[in-house]
């Protein structure tokens, strides 16, 4: 674990970036900065020495700004570069504008060095006395006479070479100038060819995107087509459900009138349901769970009255009616569906009270199968009626034991045990 | 108690009018009567009088101005000194004007002005001049303000209004990458040293990882355009052009997203009253790399790497270190949000500003 104080870390880890420092130092330099810090500061970016010919070198408000940056140390303000421009205009000479910037008050304050400026702003200024001023312009001029004659004679001899440079360089521009007419022609006949490649690949293209729209069209055309038949299918459809739906409830309506009428005349009914629930009553507690498959209201009743959660499938929607308006515990559906819901080894007892009507669904060994998978360890299945297929080694194959037949008012009856 | 609030200047965008403008929220929450005074207002200020009403606000010698001292206003003084009431003087600092010189004439004479100023309000002998910093206390000190007569309070900010804001999709999906992201906040003026920033990033370009970015989010005032472009002939000098981005005018999401990119917030700047986006940074988790000048050590507090020397090569040693080194990263945020729940959040600050007025209760 790591006890250094943070402040000792932090002091640490600065010592070691200053040694990174040191190092970077070692391979990287930076090159001094040609602009930057203000005057005030450092003296980079500020002309240390001026003098009248280097400022003189610029032209009306490149001269003025110049001259404001070397004087002043600052660009002009909007007033003083007008009135200095307005001088200008008015042919004052550059040595007059430089000298009022350099001897104004702010000038003076900086004292920046033009050495010669004093004497010829003085000049400049005398000149602009009346009379004196002329006198001394005169005076000025003669005796700048001789040095104004070697001027105007090296000008000439100075024009003469610049007029030969400039034929010269005339004659190469005229020849540059064809040369790049020529290539401008050739360019263009480039051009030429390239937007008629470009006119046929559009023409191609719009031949392509009418083809395409036509397909489109073709194709929106079938899909309606197509989308009005699906319409109709669906209805027709829906036709057949509904047909089918009725048929099945009155094929129902049909079956539970048989089927009620046949219980009616079963003479024996009453007293063989309550034959077997005298039977599971001996193997089953009295708090027991008890489920029926399609065993009728009346057996549903009778297990209830004593005292079971007793509760039913019914796959017949008119029988699952009138369990219904007797206040039962009936779910309709399918027997297969429904058992396959039921948790394992959840129910006391399973009752199947008329197999007849189950066994079309569901095969006897897989209705045995699924009877040992709900009831509890110890739990009773009843088979009513037992068809053939409901042996009593079916039973124990399936892991029931204690199979017991039993001839309950006339209908053989087998009960066992689930183990 | 009335207490009136005076502001020349008020605007909804500086760090001075979100001073004015949540000090006077807070003192309304402590139960005073409360009034803005403005001689001049910009933005969304919501309701302020003119000076002129200010004398029959504050009427009695119980009641309270408050002068938000940022620059030259000539007629702060007379009218403070006719006031009966108790005054405090609130002082955000003045930028000295050796830095504008060369640049513009203009800020220079208007920091001349407001300097010249802090002699005259420290003689009117108010009863409490109050820096946003002991940095900014320091003047009045000089002009000879007894130092009970002074107190620190840190500057009402807005950092809660971005921590709360959503951050610029668009800003975070352009500069999210592998490379080592430089921020630096605040306008480019002179003093902020932008010189020195582009040196040193250019050092890390060069020596730590030649693709990083620097992103420079600052207004650019038209006024220091010469100073704009000297930063950017230096830029262009170092080789940098690419690498470096001016974003101006952003609004907060986009503040925000600065700050959750940026490997470092780097201040280099030679003069602060106090540095608001140091304590941004602290409350984004941005760790910071400084140069102690001015209030910049105190604000930071020791929740960064502050340095005394003016040098290219520590700084950028510094970002390297703090790209690599992530225990201590989570240090410096540690420390950053522990200094800005103490000392800078709303919270602090008005128990801070109710024992300031408790002074004259």
């Amino acid at each position: 674990m790591n006890s250094e104080p943070d402040e000792d870390k932090l002091d640490r880890i600065k010592s070691e970036i200053r040694s990174d420092a040191d190092a970077a130092r070692e391979r990287v330099t930076l090159p001094e900065r040609t602009s930057g810090r203000n005057p005030s500061n450092d003296s980079h970016g500020r002309e240390q020495h001026a003098s009248i010919a280097a400022l003189a070198q610029h032209a009306g408000p490149a001269f003025v700004d110049h001259a404001y940056r070397t004087i002043l140390h600052r660009p002009p303000d909007t007033e003083g570069f007008a009135r200095q421009m307005a001088m200008l205009g008015a042919g004052a000479s550059k040595v007059e504008v430089l000298g009022d910037l350099r001897y104004s008050a702010e000038g003076r304050r900086h004292a920046a060095p033009i050495p010669g400026l004093l004497p010829r702003y003085a000049l400049a200024k005398v000149g602009r006395v009346p009379v004196l001023g002329a006198v001394v312009q005169w005076f000025i001029a003669l005796a700048a006479l001789p040095h104004l004659l070697r001027h105007q004679r090296a000008t000439e001899a100075s024009l003469a070479v610049r007029f030969g440079e400039t034929a010269t360089a005339l004659q190469a521009a005229e020849q540059r100038d064809a040369e790049l007419r020529e290539a401008i022609d050739g360019t263009r006949s480039d051009l030429a060819d390239a937007v008629a490649a470009l006119s046929a690949r559009l023409t191609q293209s719009e031949t392509f995107t009418q083809r395409t729209h036509a397909d489109v069209v073709e194709l929106r055309q079938l899909a309606l087509t197509m989308n009005h038949w699906t319409v109709q299918v669906r209805k027709s459809i829906d036709a057949i459900e509904t047909a089918e739906a009725e048929l099945r409830a009155r094929n129902d309506e049909t079956s539970a009138a048989i089927i009620l009428r046949a219980r009616e005349h079963d003479a024996h009914r009453a007293a063989r349901l309550q034959a077997w629930a005298t039977e599971l009553a001996q193997r089953i507690p009295r708090d027991a769970t008890v489920l029926d498959l399609a065993g009728g209201s009346d057996w549903l009743a009778q297990l209830s009255a004593r005292g079971w959660r007793a509760s039913s499938i019914e796959n017949n929607t008119a029988l699952h009616r009138e369990a219904r308006a007797r206040n039962l515990d009936v779910t309709l559906g399918s027997p297969r569906g429904l058992l396959a819901r039921i948790s394992d080894a959840s129910l006391d007892a399973l009752t199947i009270a008329s197999p007849d009507r189950i066994v079309d669904e569901m095969p006897a060994a897989e209705l045995v199968r699924e009877a040992h998978r709900i009831l509890k360890s110890g739990g009773c299945l009843m088979i009513g009626a037992a068809p053939a297929e409901f042996s009593a080694s079916t039973l124990v194959a399936v892991g029931f034991a204690e199979p017991k037949s039993s001839d309950a008012a006339g209908s053989k009856t087998l009960f066992a045990v689930r183990t | 108690m009335n207490i009136a609030v005076l502001v020349p200047v008020l605007s909804d965008k500086d760090a001075v009018g979100a001073d004015a403008l949540e000090m006077a929220a807070a003192l309304e929450r402590l139960g005073h009567r409360v009034r803005v005074f403005a001689q001049t207002t910009i933005g969304r200020v919501g309701k302020t009088s003119k000076p002129a009403a200010l004398a029959e606000f504050v009427a009695a010698p119980d009641d309270l101005v408050i002068y938000h001292f940022s620059f030259g206003w000539p007629p702060a003084l007379p009218l403070l000194r006719s006031l009966k009431c108790r005054r405090i003087v609130r002082y955000h600092n003045i930028t000295p004007p050796r830095f504008f010189e060369g640049y513009s004439p203009e800020y220079v004479v208007a920091c001349e002005c407001g300097r010249a100023e802090i002699k005259p309000l420290a003689e009117l002998d108010c009863e409490l001049y109050l820096g946003a910093s002991p940095f900014n206390v320091e003047d009045f000190l000089e002009a000879g303000v007894a130092a009970e007569r002074t107190a620190v309070l840190p500057p009402f900010n807005r950092v809660d209004r971005l921590l709360h804001a959503e951050a610029d999709i668009a800003l975070l999906d352009r500069y999210r990458s592998a490379a080592s992201t430089w921020l630096s906040v605040g306008r480019l003026a002179p003093n902020k040293n932008h010189f020195a920033l582009v040196d040193a990033f250019a050092v890390y370009r060069r020596a730590h990882d030649a693709a990083a970015r620097l992103l420079v989010v600052g207004r650019a005032d038209a006024r220091l355009a010469s100073y704009t472009n000297a930063v950017r002939a230096r830029i262009e000098q170092l080789g940098l052009g690419d690498s470096v981005h001016f974003l101006s005018d952003v609004n907060d999401g986009e503040l925000k997203a600065a700050y959750l990119v940026a490997d470092a917030l780097v201040s280099l700047s030679e003069h602060e009253g106090f540095c608001v986006p140091l304590a941004e940074a602290m409350a984004l988790g941005t760790p910071i790399v400084g140069f102690a000048a001015g209030a910049v050590a105190w604000t930071a507090g020791n929740a960064a790497l502050i340095w005394e020397e003016s040098d290219p090569y520590l700084y950028a040693a510094s970002v390297a270190r703090l790209r690599d080194d992530a225990p201590l990263r989570q240090l410096l945020r540690e420390r950053g949000f522990a200094r800005l729940h103490d000392a800078f959040s709303t919270d602090a600050l008005v128990r801070a500003l109710g024992d300031v007025i408790g002074r004259f209760a």
